[in-house]
């Protein structure tokens, strides 16, 4: 009796310390079952410029026909100022050539165009003259002996606000360009009756070609 | 000397007594014994918790993208069950730029997990600008103290949900056997901003702690 108790006891005491390893192996392990992941990090924005300009294609900025036609302009970046054109005899004609230039970091894209409104005045405020050069409405759009052209990217855009071509509207960014012309044309065809008895200014209202990020380039 | 009758079957009697106590004991060990090996070993399987966070070991990659003038780089770390992407640099330049790093988190062990808490969501941009423009870049990337108005922006997604607060948002959290899920940052710079830095800005990001625990 007092042996079985003994086997009794060890068999014991034997299986409570295998379940207290078992209890201590879960332990550990449940302790352990959690996993992390950090992120950290700095982003750097590089300096960037928005910066379109105009450009005379070369010097001096236009060329001309004709023995009477003449013209001067200022270019400060992308402002064309004091655009002063001269035509005396029929025939006579000047085109302004510019380039519309992206010089920054950030692709442009032609938005909208803002068309010049075109007034004409003679000396001594005589409406005879005006009208045979710039038409009926005195705005070059109703006919006259003097017709005046934009384009941009080789379409007209004299009258319209927008070119058809998208290609045609991207500047890419440190390289894009697109050709401006502004040509002012006295008619060859027009008769001796049509000529103004009084020298004409013909005033020419801001253009804008309105440009934005190309947010579709690559 | 003759031995009496009685002491002969003293004898005998003893010599069986002794015989039964010897086989009794013998069975007894024989069956403590047995007892014994019943008990085998416990052993925990080793693929029982198995977050496979991207190392080198795990052959999981992070994948990077961008977008524009984008870059992004990173590096990874990885010790006493914490995976960290360090060294994160993401180089923006105009708006619409952005870099965007995938990491993929795969439960591949036998244990269910689920991704208990997100730390840093929340958190805030800093910028440091450079030049005669200093103040006004950092303004224009950084936006005020809230980061209000801010032109650099971050967003962290779990499983293509976006993360707000800790990980409200979430629809499932859970990261099951066998699963795989994404996390996603991008850093961007945003469409549209009407304002670019004239210098470079340095915008320092939070840390971002992702934690996965057993479920139970």
């Amino acid at each position: 009796m007092q042996q079985n108790n003994k086997e009794n006891r060890s068999f014991k005491i034997i299986t409570a310390i295998a379940l207290c390893v078992a209890v201590l192996c879960l332990s550990v392990a449940y302790a352990t079952l959690s996993a992390n992941l950090k992120i950290s990090g700095t982003a750097t924005v590089e300096k960037a410029s928005w910066d379109i300009q105009l450009e005379k294609v070369s010097e001096p900025g236009f060329t001309k026909t004709g023995t009477g036609a003449s013209a001067s302009y200022t270019i400060s970046k992308n402002v064309i100022s004091d655009l002063a054109v001269t035509l005396k005899y029929p025939g006579d004609s000047v085109t302004i050539n510019l380039n519309a230039v992206n010089k920054g970091d950030i692709p442009a894209v032609l938005d909208t165009i803002s068309n010049s409104t075109i007034s004409c005045t003679s000396a001594d405020d005589e409406d005879a003259s005006a009208e045979k050069v710039c038409g009926a409405s005195k705005d070059l759009k109703s006919g006259g002996s003097v017709e005046y052209k934009v384009t941009y990217a080789g379409e007209d855009v004299t009258s319209s606000s927008t070119i058809t071509s998208e290609a045609n509207k991207k500047l890419a960014a440190k390289t894009g360009k697109q050709p401006i012309t502004i040509t002012v044309k006295y008619k060859e065809d027009i008769q001796a009756t049509d000529l103004p008895a009084n020298p004409v200014t013909i005033t020419f209202g801001e253009m804008i070609f309105n440009y934005n990020q190309d947010t579709t380039a690559a | 000397m003759v031995e009496s009758k009685s002491d002969r079957r003293f004898k005998i009697i003893t010599i069986t007594a002794l015989v039964i106590i010897v086989i009794a004991l013998s069975i007894a060990y024989l069956s403590l014994s047995k007892k014994l090996t019943i008990f085998g070993s416990t052993k925990v399987n080793e693929t029982g918790w198995n977050i496979a966070i991207p190392n080198e070991k795990n052959g999981l990659s992070p994948v990077t993208s961008s977008g524009g003038d984008g870059n992004i780089t990173y590096e990874t770390e990885s010790y006493d069950g914490v995976t960290v992407i360090k060294n994160l640099k993401v180089t923006l330049r105009k708006p619409g730029d952005f870099g965007e790093l995938t990491v993929p988190i795969k439960n591949a062990g036998d244990t269910d997990a689920y991704l208990a808490y997100v730390a840093g969501v929340d958190g805030k941009i800093s910028c440091t600008g450079t030049g005669n423009t200093k103040e006004r870049d950092e303004r224009i990337i950084c936006g005020d103290s809230s980061n209000n108005g801010a032109e650099v922006r971050y967003t962290i997604t779990y499983d293509n949900d976006l993360l707000t607060k800790g990980t409200s948002g979430v629809d499932d959290l859970n990261l099951r056997s066998g699963v795989t899920k994404m996390v996603k940052i991008k850093v961007e710079y945003l469409p549209g901003s009407s304002n670019v830095s004239t210098h470079k800005v340095t915008v320092l990001l939070p840390e971002i702690q992702f934690i996965f625990q057993q479920v139970m």
